[in-house]
């Protein structure tokens, strides 16, 4: 077996110029120049000698009590290994980040079309698309519960019989003040119903991975992932294997936004693993079956009611949320705790009565997705506000500055904001912008059959996992043989350029360039558990267990240099690139040669980082609590869509869009760009043309010539804006950079068209349909939302 | 994936009609449809037939009666950016521009363009519709926001999805059929099967038939042409709503002239109703607002499409204003 084909290694950047290391300078991302030359090994380039493939038989029906599966003709198929079905799997046959309900193979019932009922493994593609073919399952069809609310009535179908509220996932109710009796001292309240749709993750690489079984018994899994360490829990518990004995290994995913938090070919990729004598195995989901089978972000409906004093003061809000969550859990109670603590903006709201259920269906699966049940709320809640600054007459800016926390403040939920809170600055340096200032001259300047407007949305964004879950980190960081800085990665780089970032972090610390610095992918044998890349934690979290561990290792090379040089302490020493220098006398000592003074035991440093948790009890329930209620630390932003729409076929078009940020101090300002020009395009992409067509549990749109996702040339010219203000606890003052910039372009968007247009779209995305739809039946006259 | 095929490239175009009479057989040129096709399983295909090596079948050029005539191999591309065809023709480079996005373009074969397969969810998905054999149309009692307003004969609701072939009808073009039995000139409108005729398939052609050519007619002076798409997306996307006119206008009045639908029913859509409305007439705003009104008169919308009837209504009234200003 060629040992090439699994050995994580080193990354070192030898190809290109090394750069220093400083903290708050753009660096190239150091992953950049692997990836566009396509030498960068992503989990679907694992291949091998005496390779089988693995794929899956999904159900293709979305509820079904599975009778009997006959796979007789497909193992006479030349080339099939085996056909495995859950009467192969010893352990739990379940997975599930907080609620172990989904079945690695069914063997109960299907609960939506993309679940999985045999695993086949073949010498080839081409047998085993024969023999999948090949596989019939006895299906008894079930009604099916196709929408949230439908799924809460009295006599709907259960989708999982077991469960004592039916088909209720989670409630939430959290009541802060005198709850809904507030609205009797109100002089206006507004109310609206919107409706939010399913969105698709739509990562350039699918589903993939690679997994062999050693003879020593151990289970080696390669995977596209942003959990590794949560994954070898779940495959150890799911197949009955014992942890120590499994472990994961995460390059580099082709994107994730949240789709790979959590299992999706690990399980089965273990499995078959087990059943290949020995053979390394690979499964690569097509783009239809990571359609089918993948998560995506919840559908939602959103009932609001929102009250104010005449002077603008907000008093009250009253919110109920439908989220589908799909047939399981994966991550669904956690999205809607979210929604809820979320639910009102990043405004000071003294009464609420904020209730939330997350329903099953069978529907394809509700799980997380950059945003992370934020990106709903946010955009009722940022329409509701303005209608109800165009009820009281105000500039949505100002109502929005009237009611804007700052620190100290409680947010909708009743916790206190500890955290530092850019988001006044951020709505001046809004409000202060051409784009805003020059408004009105530039929506009177559309051509004919055009109209414009301008709509604007602030948001926040809790970072971390909240009060119960251990958010922590452990960096590693080590100094090689031959005087390298090695990083050991703990948490996966999905994308976002953290890994990038850490090797800054720790350059800019022991004072080395990019070409001293080597990187270690996430691997549960070589780094440490340091939780997922999701919730705008990673550089926070890492960062910190990483400034830890960079600063012990270089007092401890300070302090053996000092001792060689016979210097009277560290403090007279300094690292350069590549050398320890003792600066009264300028004599240096290169690292490859100091490092000969070190023993092995001492290259090596570590640290351990725990994110901080809110103090305060806000009196939630213990239940909602462990979704991660309520958090304390977050991110905050606001942003400008300029629209223009065109009378006749009612399509929306932003020409411009301004987003100003609060992530706190910004380590390296490149990168930070690119997640802000992400998120908003794949937030107006939300806003306007994603829409996963699903009928009866059956998505149709499983490609990207039916699912819109928009391209270079939807995307506007964008104007990005850091307030840096500091935060305390976070790395060189850094908070969280990756989800906030996608709750902003809905509400904004949406917005704006009612500038535009004077009628509002509920339900996204905001369609040409919709909109002309909504402009043809009260359009030409004055309508008053 | 793909299925297990035989591919073969002949030398010329009488080899590869030989090639393709034979069964499963299944013609490639840019292979941008086909190759998704089969992998979708949409069909299958024993033998794939190239006809890249077709030099003939390339190149534009003019006839000699000052007409143009465009190879079944001109790529998108080329046909988007000829001299010729943007002098004369503007409503085909329009039309060829707004095709897929530039990778596709210059990939693409305009006579594979003029050929391509629908793009309903249900003929692509894993549905036994009646277009493939089966006995149903699931489209008309389903999701049906992109499907026909007109001329499904209550069969089956597909749009005819090539931007192309909606130009070509406007400008009279005619399509060189070669097979067995020679060659035939098909004029374009007469090329295309409506699902009342034969709901398996879409053209003409017979097994062993392939388009060699296309073929303009001189353009009449006067004429004045343009192709309008309504799409989700910027790029690469299908037309929502589209509208080909090649109108001659003289002493201000429209002597003669086509509107040809895309984004509207099973085949390009020629509105002889917006013909009699305007030919004769002067392009003021009251025949214009006509015009619109009687383009959408007969159509059929289905229960999730009916936002198409605004959506032609206001692009027939917006093109035909342009042509009217010039």
């Amino acid at each position: 077996m060629n040992d090439q084909n699994f050995d994580n290694k080193n990354t070192s950047f030898s190809y290109l110029e090394s750069r220093p290391l400083h903290i708050g300078a753009s660096v190239p991302r150091l992953d950049a120049y692997e990836k566009v030359t396509g030498k960068e090994k992503y989990a679907a380039d694992y291949y091998g000698e005496n390779l089988v493939w693995a794929g899956v038989k999904r159900a293709g029906v979305p509820h079904a009590v599975l009778r009997g599966i006959d796979f007789s003709s497909a193992v006479k198929v030349p080339g099939i290994v085996r056909v495995l079905t859950h009467e192969d799997i010893t352990g739990s046959n379940r997975q599930g980040v907080i609620r172990k309900d989904q079945p690695v193979l069914v063997n109960d019932k299907a609960r939506h079309c993309g679940d999985a009922i045999a695993l086949v493994l073949a010498d080839n593609k081409e047998s085993l698309k024969e023999a999948l073919d090949l596989i019939v399952c006895d299906f008894e069809p079930l009604p099916g519960v196709f929408d949230s609310e439908q799924g809460l009535r009295n006599g709907a179908a259960l989708v999982h019989e077991d469960n004592a509220d039916g088909n209720r996932l989670l409630k939430g109710e959290i009541k802060t003040g005198s709850g809904s009796d507030a609205y009797k001292e109100c002089d206006v309240i507004v109310e609206a119903c919107f409706q939010t749709q399913s969105q698709e993750h739509a990562y350039l690489e699918t589903e993939a991975g690679w997994a062999r079984l050693l003879a020593n018994g151990k289970l080696e899994i390669v995977c596209s992932t942003q959990t590794p360490f949560r994954d070898r829990m779940e495959v150890a518990e799911a197949l009955g294997l014992d942890p120590t004995l499994v472990r994961i290994i995460a390059p580099y995913p082709g994107g994730a936004f949240g789709g790979k938090d959590g299992v999706t070919v690990q399980t089965l990729l273990g499995l078959a693993a087990l059943h290949s004598g020995g053979r390394p195995v690979k499964m690569w989901w097509n783009r239809e079956e990571s359609f089918v089978s993948g998560t995506k972000r919840h559908a939602a409906l959103m009932y609001y009611q929102l009250g104010a004093k005449a002077d603008g003061t907000l008093h009250f809000l009253d919110v109920r949320l439908y989220f589908d969550t799909g047939p399981y859990d994966h991550l669904g109670g956690v999205v809607l705790t979210l929604a809820l603590e979320h639910a009102g903006g990043p405004y000071r709201i003294p009464n609420a009565q904020l209730t939330g259920w997350a329903v099953y269906t069978n529907n394809p699966i509700g799980g997380a997705f950059r945003g992370f049940g934020v990106t709903q709320v946010t955009a009722a809640v940022e329409q509701v506000m303005d209608m109800l600054a165009q009820k009281l007459g105000m500039d949505p800016v100002k109502l929005r500055l009237k009611n804007a926390t700052k620190r100290g403040d409680r947010s909708c939920v009743g916790k206190t904001m500890v955290c530092s809170n850019g988001l006044v600055e951020c709505l001046e340096t809004l409000s202060k912008h051409d784009l805003w200032k020059q408004a009105d001259d530039w929506k009177s300047s559309a051509g004919p059959f055009k109209r414009r407007g301008v709509g604007i949305a602030a948001a926040m964004q809790g970072s971390g996992y909240g009060p119960v879950v251990p958010d922590y980190a452990n960096a590693k960081v080590e100094l090689t043989s031959d005087g390298k800085i090695r990083v050991y990665c703990g948490v996966v780089d999905m994308g976002q350029g953290n890994a990038s970032t850490n090797l800054q972090i720790a350059g800019s610390i022991l004072g080395q360039e990019s070409g001293q610095m080597e990187l270690v992918l996430p691997d549960t044998d070589r780094t440490l558990p340091s939780g997922s890349a999701s919730a705008s934690r990673c550089t926070y979290t890492f960062g910190n267990a990483l400034i830890g561990a960079a600063e012990t290792l270089k007092q401890r090379i300070l302090q053996r240099a000092a001792d060689l040089f016979m210097a009277s302490g560290p403090h007279e020493m300094a690292l350069i690139p590549g050398s320890v220098r003792h600066l009264p006398t300028g004599r240096e000592v290169p690292l490859f040669r100091l490092v000969k003074f070190f023993q092995d035991s001492e290259r090596i440093a570590v640290h351990h980082f725990r994110a901080p948790v809110a103090a305060d009890n806000i009196g939630v329930s213990p239940e909602i609590k462990l979704h991660g209620l309520p958090h304390t630390l977050f991110s905050f932003g606001a942003c400008l869509a300029a629209v223009e729409v065109d009378e006749l076929t009612g399509a929306a078009e932003v020409k411009r869009f301004l987003a100003v940020s609060d992530c706190g101090k910004v380590l390296n300002p490149q990168i930070y760009q690119q997640q802000i020009h992400g998120g908003i395009a794949q937030g107006l992409g939300y806003a306007l043309s994603e829409k996963l067509e699903v009928e009866k549990g059956r998505i149709l749109t499983t490609g990207f010539s039916t699912y819109i996702i928009p391209t270079a040339s939807d995307v506007p010219e964008i104007d990005s804006i850091a307030v840096e203000i500091y935060e305390p606890t976070g790395p060189f003052g850094l908070k969280g950079v990756g989800e906030i910039a996608t709750n902003g372009p809905l509400p904004a968007v949406a917005n704006a068209v009612a500038d535009a247009l004077g009628i509002r779209v509920f339900e996204s995305p905001l369609t040409a349909e919709r909109i002309l739809e909504a402009f043809a039946s009260n359009g030409r006259q004055e309508s008053s939302i | 994936m793909l299925p297990n095929f035989k591919y073969v490239r002949p030398g010329s175009v009488e080899e590869a009609i030989d090639h393709l009479t034979s069964e499963g057989a299944r013609v490639h040129a840019g292979g941008t449809d086909l190759l998704g096709c089969l992998r979708d399983n949409v069909f299958g295909a024993l033998k794939v037939v190239s006809i890249n090596a077709l030099d003939d079948l390339r190149g534009i050029r003019q006839t000699p009666d000052r007409g143009v005539r465009i190879g079944a191999l001109a790529t998108i591309t080329q046909v988007e950016n000829h001299e010729l065809i943007n002098e004369r023709y503007k409503g085909l480079a329009m039309g060829a521009s707004e095709v897929a996005s530039p990778q596709l373009r210059n990939q693409g074969t305009i006579g594979g363009n003029i050929c391509q397969k629908p793009r309903c969810w249900y003929y692509r998905g894993e549905f036994h519709c009646i277009r493939k054999g089966g006995n149903l149309c699931y489209a008309f009692g389903g999701e049906n926001q992109f499907h026909c307003i007109f001329g499904s004969d209550k069969k089956c609701c597909i749009v005819h999805p090539s931007d192309i072939a909606p130009a070509l009808v406007a400008f009279d073009a005619r399509v060189r059929v070669s097979g067995h039995k020679g060659d035939r000139l098909v004029p374009i409108e007469k090329f295309y099967v409506l699902p009342g005729e034969d709901v398996e398939r879409e053209t003409v052609l017979e097994a062993g038939e392939i388009v060699t050519e296309i073929i303009l007619p001189p353009i009449i002076e006067g004429t004045r042409s343009s192709y309008r798409k309504v799409r989700a997306r910027r790029s690469w996307d299908f037309a929502l709503a589209g509208v080909a006119l090649a109108l001659v206008l003289k002493g201000g009045k429209v002597e003669s002239g086509r509107v040809v639908l895309s984004g509207a029913a099973p085949v390009p859509w020629r509105s002889h109703t917006v013909e009699k409305v305007i030919i004769g007439q002067k392009l003021d705003s009251k025949t214009i607002t006509r015009a619109a009104e009687t383009a959408v008169h007969n159509a059929e919308p289905l229960a999730k499409n009916s936002y198409k009837i605004p959506l032609f209504k206001a692009i027939i009234e917006e093109e035909l204003t342009k042509i009217a200003i010039g």
